[in-house]
């Protein structure tokens, strides 16, 4: 199986944030949705991958190209979506894509007029009386238009309708039929991974904290309910972290299997969501306050 | 290089409307070619400038495959060009208007005059993306004024000083054609428009966004 990216090492230091040592791959033919919480590092991450940040140290390679030597060529094979509007609000479609499509060789105008009429867009319209959802679609439709290979998208779905995420969700599914293409998403909404993720990849304070299969990671993490007598100085370092109520408590587990090895029958075992993942690594930080 | 040109112009229709309005307002006003050209200069890449902060623009001129180098250089030759065309338009209306107004007698601008206002598009040009692309558009206004705040103050001061001088300033001057006035001038202008150009690059490669 073939990386489409490989991170090895990266760095990138501001005044109150840094990314530390950053090292994950993107597998090729499958989606890798990025995971964090707001401020976590994701825009960072995905702003480096497309070289809008220079990194401090480390290396990227993205289709086995230096990032830093063949940058024309590795972005002639992108797609890229941000999460705020980029693009001339002045402008309408139509002027938009005489300024665009030239600077693609592989540019398709039956593909672009195809997306235009599947998302019904106004061509002729200028952009900024579009609404959020239709500026999305709009971005969606400039990233596809060339037929990339690697699709890049910062936070595709935040602040969209549930109707128009699932539409998102349903051609980003379209896309990835053709097992040559690659998508990698951010999102905070963890749902939107279970429709469509193969791997996930989560950053937490600027560092990878895991970059796994989906299927791999939802049987390896477990949500570990149990009454409040089963916790002690050593048990609780078994758990990434732990809420406590008054009828008993409910943790993270990393490792089902060691878990179901030390407490047996005595706690149930759940399969957690990505929710639950993220919320309770999140908390990890916290110190437990048992 | 023909895509980022062609968006500056297509972001600016409207302003290019407005500017060739104010030309022929100032050719009936009768004013000097070199003040027509050199305004209207600064109204379009005074524009072009601004009009990217404003879109957050520069992450998706960052995401096609274009380099850094290009969405400068675009700039810099999209300048060149409004030169070019706003000459051809001063010498078109002063054509128009010399059979109109008798104050024009002659049906062409002066060469000097056409020469000069280019040379002021160049200078301002060179001054403002530098400028721009390192403190952004809120804090171009601001250093542009403070710097023609400043070319004021300093005129003066620099005119009660020497003005004792002046008649020796006006002799070594003297003692040159314009032609040669107007070489050196140019000859600086441009060297100074290329540095600018250069420059810029750099400060738009060592960027962030």
């Amino acid at each position: 199986m073939t990386n489409v990216v490989e991170f090895n090492n990266v760095k990138k230091s501001f005044k109150n944030f840094s990314l530390d040592d950053v090292s994950f791959s993107i597998k090729k033919g499958f989606v890798t949705g990025f995971i964090g919480a707001n401020g976590a590092g994701k825009s960072t991450t995905i702003k480096l991958l497309m070289k809008l940040l220079r990194k401090d140290s480390g290396n990227i390679t993205i289709f086995g190209l230096d990032q830093d030597k063949h940058n024309q060529e590795i972005k002639e094979r992108i797609g890229f979506v941000y999460d705020e509007n980029c693009f001339y609000d002045t402008l309408s479609i139509r002027e938009l894509r005489k300024i665009i499509a030239p600077m693609y060789q592989k540019w398709n105008d039956n593909l672009f007029y195809k997306y235009l009429d599947q998302f019904s867009l106004p061509e002729k319209q200028p952009i900024k009386n579009f609404s959020k959802g239709m500026k999305m679609k709009m971005a969606i439709l400039f990233a596809i238009s060339h037929d990339p290979e690697f699709i890049i998208m910062d936070e595709p779905t935040s602040g969209l309708d549930p109707v128009f995420r699932r539409e998102v969700l349903e051609l980003l599914h379209e896309i990835m039929l053709d097992d040559q293409k690659t998508i990698f998403f951010s999102t905070h909404i963890t749902t939107d991974l279970d429709r469509i993720a193969d791997y996930i990849t989560y950053i937490h304070k600027g560092k990878i904290l895991f970059s796994k299969e989906r299927e791999e990671l939802l049987t390896e993490y477990g949500i570990v309910k149990g009454s409040n007598d089963l916790l002690d100085r050593d048990t609780v370092k078994e758990f990434v972290s732990i809420r406590k109520t008054n009828v008993g408590f409910e943790a993270l587990t990393s490792c089902v299997k060691k878990t179901k090895d030390i407490f047996g029958d005595e706690v149930l075992i759940e399969k957690p969501s990505l929710e639950d993942i993220m919320y309770y690594t999140n908390k990890g930080d916290l110190k437990c306050t048992l | 290089m023909y895509s980022l040109i062609l968006k500056d112009f297509l972001m600016l229709k409207k302003m290019l409307l407005i500017i060739t309005g104010l030309i022929t307002l100032w050719y009936i006003l009768q004013f000097s070619s070199i003040f027509i050209i050199a305004l209207a200069g600064f109204l379009f890449i005074s524009n072009t400038g601004s009009f990217e902060d404003r879109n957050n623009s520069h992450i998706m001129l960052n995401s096609l495959p274009i380099n850094r180098k290009s969405i400068i250089s675009s700039k810099y030759i999209g300048a060149l060009i409004f030169g070019i065309v706003t000459v051809c338009l001063a010498s078109l209306f002063q054509v128009v208007f010399y059979f109109v107004f008798d104050a024009y007698t002659q049906p062409f601008p002066e060469v000097y005059d056409l020469l000069i206002g280019i040379l002021c598009i160049f200078l301002f040009t060179s001054i403002y993306y530098p400028i721009l692309y390192k403190f952004g558009e809120k804090y171009t206004r601001i250093i542009l004024m403070f710097i023609g705040f400043t070319i004021i103050v300093f005129g003066n001061i620099m005119m009660h000083l020497f003005k004792d001088k002046i008649e020796t300033i006006k002799l070594f001057l003297s003692q040159f054609t314009a032609n040669q006035l107007l070489l050196t001038g140019s000859v600086i202008t441009v060297l100074l428009f290329l540095l600018s150009w250069l420059g810029t690059i750099k400060i738009y490669e060592a960027k962030d966004f």
